[in-house]
């Protein structure tokens, strides 16, 4: 049944990863061989039957286009990369307060930056979530041999815009104040009037600080949960005998 | 039966199917048509993406066995499937509830 070995060859080709490739093919030449044996045993030629069967089962574009769509997702470099920022903020507020002022407005500064890169829209759009998806594709593909999501994958639903946009203005406000309170200690001289501008900018500074690890560190542990949720029935699979 | 008719319905139908006996692909077709008493011949290419897709989600698994020197998938539902085959049955027959009293056929 040459037209069968054909039209699996040709579904292959449409396939991508190769793991999904054997899994597909085996599944529709099982299908299809069933099919026409049982075509056959109502009366049709071997080679009608494979004609019949492949007819019933539709174009090799289409089909291979919607199993495609069906293979399952990595699971996302975003909950990670929340938890690793999570665990950045969490390190940063326990080594921050016995080090020394400027080095911790060095530090604020720095991370504020980061964070900045990390979630700002205008660069989000252009840098960081090229990246990310670009990560996230070569991942999938390269590590766990699944589809690289090839649309959306830099989109941004509209609450999602919304945080990164008023995440990102309350950062942007944070590096500059940190960049201007760094000037402030550099050109004033007095001692004490130093440690008063530290003493209340660290008290302000805490406080963001705080808020923003909180809702990190709740974002990142659900990433950590959706992670695991989504990366478990992943592995097993993979791990499975076909 | 129109496909667009029973896209909405297909998961139900899939793991209601499956829901008694673990079943292969061309299997799960056949008795799709055969309980329906010919009523969902469905295009074939339709009902592997739709399993497929219900493996990924949990609701289904699946194992390989060899039949006559060929590979087969055969699946089978899981606890999740069960559960998620109750309510998705639940919603469906209020929505035939309300269809029906829209047209005026129901109580």
């Amino acid at each position: 049944m040459t037209a069968i070995e054909d039209y699996l060859r040709d579904l292959s080709s449409r396939l991508h990863p190769a793991r999904r490739q054997d899994y597909v093919h085996d599944e529709v030449e099982d299908h299809l061989r069933t099919t026409a044996e049982a075509l056959v045993r109502e009366g049709f030629s071997d080679a009608d039957a494979a004609q019949e069967a492949i007819r019933r089962i539709g174009p090799a574009d289409s089909l291979a286009r919607q199993l495609t769509s069906t293979f399952p997702r990595p699971p996302s470099l975003l909950g990670g990369l929340t938890c690793l920022r999570t665990y950045r903020s969490l390190g940063y507020l326990v080594v921050g307060w016995p080090v020394a002022p400027l080095s911790l407005l060095t530090l604020d500064t720095g991370w504020s930056l980061l964070m900045i890169v990390a979630v700002v829209p205008w660069l989000s759009f252009s840098i960081t979530h090229r990246a990310w998806a670009t990560m996230e594709g070569t991942t999938a593909s390269w590590l766990l041999d699944v589809p690289v999501a090839r649309s959306g994958a830099t989109g941004h639903g509209g609450w999602r815009r919304a945080v990164d946009l008023v995440g990102g203005t309350v950062l942007a406000a944070l590096l500059l104040t940190g960049i201007l309170a760094s000037l402030v200690l550099i050109t004033v001289p007095a001692t004490y009037q130093r440690t008063e501008i530290v003493v209340a900018w660290q008290s302000v500074d805490n406080a963001v600080d705080a808020v923003i690890c909180a809702a990190v560190g709740a974002i990142g542990l659900l990433g950590v949960l959706a992670t695991v949720h989504r990366t478990v029935p992943v592995l097993r699979r993979l791990a499975s005998p076909r | 039966m129109r496909i667009d008719l029973v896209r909405g319905s297909l998961d139900l139908l899939l793991l209601g199917v499956l829901e008694s006996e673990e079943l292969h692909g061309y299997a799960v077709i056949e008795r799709l048509k055969t309980s329906s008493g010919g009523l969902f011949d469905l295009p074939e290419g339709t009902i592997y993406p739709a399993l497929h897709r219900l493996e990924a989600e949990g609701l289904l698994t699946s194992s390989s066995t060899t039949v006559d020197g060929r590979r087969r998938r055969v699946y089978a539902i899981t606890p999740e499937g069960r559960n998620a085959r109750r309510s998705r049955e639940e919603r469906w027959r209020s929505f035939t509830v309300g269809v029906r009293r829209v047209l005026g056929d129901g109580p």
